[in-house]
């Protein structure tokens, strides 16, 4: 998941447990110091009473006002010794002056008279207001809760957002980097020491690339001369032996089987140098390519050319199909997978060109799947053909990646199918 | 005819040197930037061979040189890089042709001649016993009378007529006539038939050249008596 | 200072300070702070006091003050009269309002005289002291204070 995604998630479960410790502890505390009140003016109260009552000043055994109802009743020993001589309760009472019953605190101290008669003293006062405040805190604390969770959580987002925009911008720049059409080196102020770091390894991996990259150019352009020449001079040596009269048929032979390995070696270095020459963008021009024309062209040549195998072939689609590429590469793509659907067709086979909206499939008959993973590689051959290199499908697929086709092979129905996406 | 080689690989413009003489070119050579520099201010020739990549300079810079003094014209370019924008750059500044390494004396030959053909005054045929050729509108007659050719026969033709008593590689023959299709092809009887075709029209017209067999690999244009 | 290079010792006591203040801020939960007691649960030296001044008194009802954990003892004797002693038993205060007769030998000389001169007509309801200063009010609802060695008046209330 997204970064910040993460840190918002980790954020929202440890505030989440951490405020709700903290609102526990706040709602029980404050709730208990509220009680202290009233059970504080209680205790007062009582004791009040208790002495008024011990010193004869007040003989009641009952009374009330606005605030408190009290009570007192001769209870037996054993009660006293039963009972807590000091206990808070609440419950519900009937309060004089107000229609039912009402909430109520009530406290009960035993204390025992001069002539050791218990007595039992009630003090009690009505407690819904405490109530109502206990439920408004509740309320308040749980809404603080929320608020103070939703506001932080916000404020961290905000904050992380906006101190993550050098990474996101290093990311941004990282995903539309290309080298040969978007290289330019990343920008990205901050003061950031670490964002500053990234910046700077990443514009040093560009250097490096970029070295890089001219360094091959460099040396394919020389290896080209290089190793062209020695070629050249090899086989024009043969061609001017070849064309002396005097040579026996053995020695004539002998230079034509010559010619051959080192004519490899030159298709081959051609074909190498056309991969490097595409992936490097050297045929950036582009026309408008009849590849109908083409491919029809190709089949008849190619026909011609393998007509001993006595394949058929059958081109099935007629609509037009205009390309815009270039020109050479066109001829490469088509020509490339026209060769191989004849070469590698056994005697008797067929092959079946067609095209659709968006897709050209080029079907020859096989017996069985080559693999579909390895054939674009470079120099990879299924079954070694001696005047194959292995590079057609790989210069096909460059040509492919250029123009951001795609090239597939599958096997089905005894037929190998190459299709081109466009 | 006078020919300028200006190629800094030795070997090579030995060879490309005995190959012009032979089809009967007085032939000069030099090996460097400076050297071509020289000649070219000196004297002026027929038809110029240029190597790009010279030891102490960059061909095309002879050829800006050329093209500034207005005799660019019949230049041949060589070149081991057969890059499309030297290709490009080369024409553009008034070259005739591109000639990518490695390549055949015999292809070579047969340019020069072409070229020369071109650019020379009078027919642009070429002519080989009682045979001519016409290639601007791919003709071929035996003494005066058309022979019916088909496209292929025609190519064929051609190819051995550029390149008279000079034996013909069968292989390299069907990658002129036929493309890079050809190139991968162990089997040559579409091109055996095409030449069969070939001689036997060319017999039937009476012609005084014949295609003639070289066992193993190819064939030969002769000239019959 | 990076977090990746807090020690765990420095984290172990982190979080045990952070537990600490939880607990405190938990305290008002667990402290029960007035608890009844029986006449014998009284420091001894405070029982003495009551048999001493109060002979005729019994003990109507006492509890224990364990408020911040500074004990204190209350006692309401039969005669409405209220006694308060500090955890070690000593007296820190007596309350007679309603029977109006502090017993002597509780309120110091000094005082007495002083009272007996200048509030001649009137009884005190009440004395409270501490380490300096005794407290006393009187039955017009004045209160006054002394200091604990000079017995200086330091302080005069209406």
């Amino acid at each position: 998941m997204k970064l910040i995604s993460r840190i918002m998630l980790n954020m929202v479960l440890i505030l989440a447990v951490g405020l709700s410790v903290w609102a526990l502890v706040f709602y029980y505390s404050l709730k208990s110091r509220i009680i202290r009140e009233t059970d504080s003016a209680l205790t007062q109260v009582s004791e009040q009473i208790m002495q008024r009552y011990l010193s004869g000043q007040d003989h009641r055994q009952k009374g009330s006002n606005n605030l408190y109802t009290f009570n007192l009743i001769p209870v037996p020993e054993q009660y006293a010794q039963v009972h807590k001589n000091l206990s808070f309760s609440e419950g519900e009472k009937a309060i004089k002056g107000k229609r039912g019953e009402q909430a109520v605190r009530t406290l009960q101290t035993i204390f025992r008279t001069q002539d050791n008669q218990y007595m039992a003293l009630q003090v009690s006062t009505p407690i819904s207001a405490v109530h109502n405040l206990r439920t408004a805190l509740l309320w308040g604390i749980a809404i603080l809760y929320i608020a103070l969770l939703a506001l932080v959580l916000a404020i961290n987002y905000a904050v992380i957002q906006y101190s993550m925009r050098p990474l996101y911008n290093l990311l941004d720049w990282m995903n539309h980097f290309d080298l040969k059409s978007n290289a330019a080196p990343i920008e990205n102020k901050t003061s950031v020491q670490e964002f500053r770091q990234l910046n700077l390894a990443a514009n040093q991996q560009v250097d490096r690339m970029k070295d890089l990259y001219e360094q091959q150019r460099q040396f394919i352009d020389n290896a080209a001369h290089e190793m062209q020449t020695p070629l050249a001079v090899c086989l024009n040596q043969i061609e001017r032996l070849q064309q002396k009269a005097n040579l026996t048929e053995d020695v004539q032979m002998d230079l034509y089987k010559l010619q051959r390995p080192l004519r490899r070696l030159v298709k081959l270095h051609k074909d190498m140098l056309q991969l490097t020459r595409i992936d490097n963008g050297v045929y950036a021009e582009t026309t408008d390519v009849d590849l109908q024309a083409i491919i029809r062209q190709s089949c008849e040549d190619l026909n011609e050319i393998f007509a001993h195998k006595g394949i058929t072939y059958e081109i099935k689609s007629d609509s037009p199909l205009h390309l815009q590429m270039n020109d050479t590469l066109a001829h490469q793509l088509a020509g490339n997978l026209l060769r191989n659907a004849w070469l590698h067709t056994t005697e008797g086979g067929k092959i079946i060109v067609e095209w659709h909206h968006h897709e050209i499939i080029f079907a020859n008959s096989g017996e069985k799947a080559l693999d579909g993973k390895r054939i674009f590689e470079r120099f990879y051959q299924g079954e070694h053909k001696e005047n194959s290199n292995g590079l057609g499908l790989a210069i096909c697929m460059s040509v492919c990646k250029q123009y951001g086709f795609q090239l597939a092979y599958h096997f089905d129905s005894g037929m190998h199918r190459f299709t081109i996406q466009f | 005819m006078k020919l300028l080689i200006i190629e800094d690989e030795t070997e090579l413009r030995r060879m490309m040197a005995e190959a012009l003489r032979d089809a009967g070119y007085v032939v000069e050579t030099v090996k460097t930037y400076a050297d071509a520099d020289e000649k070219l201010h000196l004297y002026e020739y027929d038809c110029i061979l240029l190597d790009l990549m010279l030891p102490d300079g960059n061909g095309l810079d002879l050829l800006k040189m050329l093209s500034a003094r207005g005799s660019a014209s019949r230049v041949i370019i060589t070149s081991a890089k057969d890059s499309v924008e030297d290709k490009v750059e080369g024409l553009d500044l008034g070259a005739d042709d591109y000639l990518p390494k490695p390549f055949h004396l015999a292809e070579l030959v047969a340019r020069v001649r072409s070229l020369i053909r071109r650019s020379g005054v009078g027919t642009h045929s070429i002519q080989v016993g009682n045979v001519s050729l016409n290639p601007d509108d791919r003709s071929a007659a035996v003494e005066g009378k058309t022979l019916n050719l088909l496209h292929k026969e025609y190519h064929i033709l051609y190819y051995f007529m550029t390149r008279p008593g000079r034996v013909v590689d069968k292989q390299v023959l069907a990658e002129a006539v036929w493309g890079d299709n050809a190139d991968q092809s162990d089997n040559f009887s579409f091109l055996y038939q095409q030449v069969a075709n070939l001689k036997r029209k060319l017999k039937e017209a009476k012609a005084s050249i014949a295609i003639q067999a070289v066992y193993g690999f190819g064939y030969k244009l002769v000239e019959e008596a | 200072m990076t977090i990746r290079k807090l020690k765990r010792s420095t984290w172990a006591k982190i979080i045990i300070g952070a537990i600490v203040v939880l607990l405190l801020g938990l305290s008002p939960l667990y402290a029960e702070y007035e608890k009844p007691i029986g006449e014998n649960d009284l420091p001894v030296n405070a029982l003495t006091f009551l048999q001493e001044h109060f002979p005729n008194d019994k003990v109507a009802f006492a509890k224990v003050d364990n408020d911040y954990f500074c004990r204190s003892y209350e006692v309401i004797l039969s005669s409405g009269a209220k006694v308060g002693f500090r955890r070690n038993g000593e007296w820190a205060s007596v309350e007679t309002k309603y029977n109006h007769t502090i017993p002597p030998g509780i309120v110091p000389q000094q005082i007495n005289e002083y009272l007996q001169t200048h509030f001649p007509n009137t009884v005190i309801t009440e004395i409270s002291r501490d380490r300096k200063e005794y407290e006393v009010e009187l039955s017009n609802s004045l209160e006054l204070t002394f200091d604990s060695k000079s017995f200086f008046l330091t302080d005069y209330d209406d």
